[in-house]
């Protein structure tokens, strides 16, 4: 498989603070969400990644480049979209983007072309030829999301894309990633504070804390529960329901209408139904249970202090 | 809802294999600049002192050619504040050879060059740079604009190739190009283009001296833009930096300017060389105005001849200028010393604020 980043034992030392101490991971195809809390790494470990400083020890390749001598390669296959606001006041958004282009080695004219096209697909109206310091956080997120992917770059790395936008405009910037990453095999690294965002749009999940990578796995790994089991809701009162259930499985009530069963999905959707029909009780809804991300990326980032205290 | 929207799709072009970040920022940056106003009026104004250096090098070469003297008085008039003394006696007399045309044309254009880099276009060429090179840095620490040249394929290097660039052709389009314009309108006046084999070096001494301006100020300007997130205050540091060692060095020339004058018209003091010029002055007892210019240039000489000067960048940086443009003059080691070192240490402090940002 062709990792878009491969990294080994990245060690990154500030005199005496140890910002990222040995941070080794894989990221494959799709979207993968970067977590860890403040200070965690996050924003030395993308400027590692980026080239714009060397690590203290370790290696590392992006999309094939190694991140201590291509650093030229590796910004031009990749598009780096920033948390903080960046622009050049006295520009238009036009100008700003098809300026990102250029500096990217397309010709002006096709790099104009080029930055409305994509100004276009970020939901950009007419708005593009104002000056950039009039636009609002939304525009200026949209412009900095236009100017990172301008140049069709193999790989995003986005830094909290979604900050300062409201949910109609969070969901529509969610929308694009997934759309670059699915309709046109682009690569994403998600640095993120907003969990639901990484549960909508991530495929893998990498939690960063005090410098270490404490979890890297799959969406799918990650809301695999410890202990299997089936969340029931009903229309009418559970009690006869779960009586019946009970005697083949532990049952857990939770209220007048839903109970928890502990037990494997195989086959128990089929007893449920046929107890259901058994017991004269209408079953509104049946969920898995799953992980929460929240509890995941608590624990992650507790476990890291525990065993560094 | 859109009406029609071709969505996202990739890009199948051929990029620019060795992109020049610094080409690209130089483009935007002119483009930026050339919406200010008051950059557009600043620099048509620093154009105004060419018309009347260019109407000396008119009078200047009539004066070389004709018979009559009243072009010379006119071009002593003009300029006895800026070239010596001796060569305005010079020009006085009444015939002069294909030699002495040859000498002095080299001679008169190098001193107005140097004086036309180091007065008007200095003074003009700081305003300049007071006006374009504080937004040049700070602006892109404050907006954080840094990070869109440094996640795309152009390294520090390029970018501060793009910002000296950007400030040398603004600023060399007020000094350098009149400068050249100059030499051109000269060689255009002269009767035969022999006065190229005069006056072949002039060009390269003229860009040699411009850069003498350009690069040490440009620097200056850039460090103290990256010192601040604030452009105003970073013009102020620019503006007081230059006023007060300029403020410096005038006090102490000042000084020893009066304290010359005293002991040269009061008690006599001349070198032997200049002896002469007293009793021209004294026996005729009446002002001699080349006798006068005579000793008003060596006291002014005497005067600057200090290690103060080094007080003063603006000095230090004449005097370079000067000595590139002029035949015969000792190279001023202590001040191209200090240039050097002022500019290598501005330019250390401005590469280390650039890349602060990426090491934090």
């Amino acid at each position: 498989m062709d990792f878009a980043i491969e990294l080994d034992r990245i060690v990154k030392r500030y005199r005496t603070h140890l910002a990222l101490d040995g941070v080794s991971f894989q990221m494959g195809r799709g979207v993968t969400g970067l977590l860890g809390p403040n200070g965690a790494g996050k924003s030395t470990l993308i400027k590692i990644l980026l080239g714009l400083m060397r690590a203290t020890s370790g290696s590392g390749r992006i999309l094939g480049r190694d991140i201590a001598k291509q650093w030229r390669a590796i910004r031009s296959l990749v598009g780096y979209m920033p948390e903080d606001d960046c622009y050049i006041p006295g520009m238009s958004g036009v100008e700003m983007v098809r300026y990102s282009a250029s500096l990217c080695g397309m010709p002006a004219l096709e790099g104009l072309r080029r930055a409305h096209e994509i100004l276009d697909f970020c939901g950009m109206g007419q708005e593009r030829y104002r000056h950039v310091e009039t636009y609002s956080t939304g525009m200026r997120q949209k412009l900095k999301f236009a100017q990172a992917i301008v140049h069709d770059p193999e790989l995003l790395i986005l830094d909290e894309p979604t900050s300062g936008l409201d949910p109609e405009e969070r969901v529509a910037m969610l929308n694009r990633v997934r759309t670059l990453v699915v309709k046109q095999g682009k690569r994403a690294l998600v640095s993120t504070h907003i969990l639901p965002d990484v549960r909508q749009v991530c495929d893998d999940v990498v939690i960063l804390a005090r410098g270490r990578v404490t979890l890297c796995s799959s969406m799918e790994e990650v809301d695999r529960p410890d202990q299997a089991g089936l969340f029931i809701k009903t229309l009418e009162p559970i009690r006869a329901f779960a009586d019946a259930l009970a005697r083949k499985y532990p049952v857990e009530l939770q209220g007048e209408t839903e109970l928890f069963v502990a037990a494997d999905h195989e086959g128990l959707e089929q007893e449920l139904w046929l107890l259901s029909s058994e017991t004269q009780v209408l079953i509104e809804s049946i969920y898995p249970r799953t992980n929460s991300l929240e509890a995941v990326f608590i624990n992650a980032v507790k476990e890291t202090r525990d065993a560094n205290s | 809802m859109p009406i029609h929207d071709v969505g996202y799709r990739p890009w199948q072009g051929v990029k620019s294999p060795r992109i020049h970040g610094w080409w690209i920022m130089l483009l935007t940056n002119i483009m930026i600049l050339r919406r200010n106003g008051w950059v557009r009026r600043a620099m048509a104004a620093a154009w105004l002192p060419t018309i009347y250096l260019g109407a000396g090098f008119y009078t200047l070469e009539t004066a070389l050619h004709a018979t009559d003297r009243q072009s010379a008085r006119t071009f002593v008039g003009m300029f006895q504040a800026v070239v010596p003394a001796d060569v305005i006696q010079f020009i006085a007399k009444d015939v002069l050879t294909p030699d002495d045309i040859g000498h002095l044309r080299h001679r008169i254009w190098g001193h107005l060059i140097a004086s036309f880099l180091s007065y008007p276009q200095a003074l003009a060429g700081m305003l300049l740079i007071g006006l374009i090179a504080p937004a040049l840095i700070s602006r892109d620490l404050r907006t954080r604009a840094y990070l869109i040249y440094f996640s795309k394929p152009v390294g520090v290097r390029e970018y501060l190739a793009g910002k000296y660039l950007t400030l040398i052709v603004y600023v060399g389009a007020i000094t350098l190009l009149p400068a050249l314009a100059l030499f051109l309108f000269g060689v255009g006046l002269s009767p035969d283009f022999g006065v190229l084999w005069d006056t072949w070096d002039l060009p390269i001494r003229t860009v040699l001296a411009s850069l003498v301006f350009l690069i040490p100020t440009a620097t200056i300007a850039l460090m103290f833009s990256s010192l601040t997130h604030e452009s105003r205050y970073a013009a102020v540091g620019w503006f007081v930096f230059w006023l007060l060692s300029f403020a410096a060095w005038q006090t102490v020339y000042s000084a020893r300017y009066l304290s010359l004058q005293y002991e040269v018209y009061y008690e006599g003091q001349l070198p032997e060389r200049l002896e002469y010029l007293l009793d021209e002055v004294d026996s005729r007892r009446q002002f001699d105005e080349a006798a006068q210019l005579m000793i008003g240039q060596y006291i002014a000489k005497e005067a600057g001849d200090s290690v103060w000067s080094l007080l003063s960048m603006y000095e230090s940086i004449r005097r370079v200028q000067l000595w590139l443009l002029s035949t015969g003059q000792p190279m001023p080691v202590s001040h191209l010393l200090m240039v050097s070192c002022v500019t290598l240490f501005s330019f250390v402090v401005l590469l280390r604020r650039v890349t602060a940002p990426l090491r934090l």
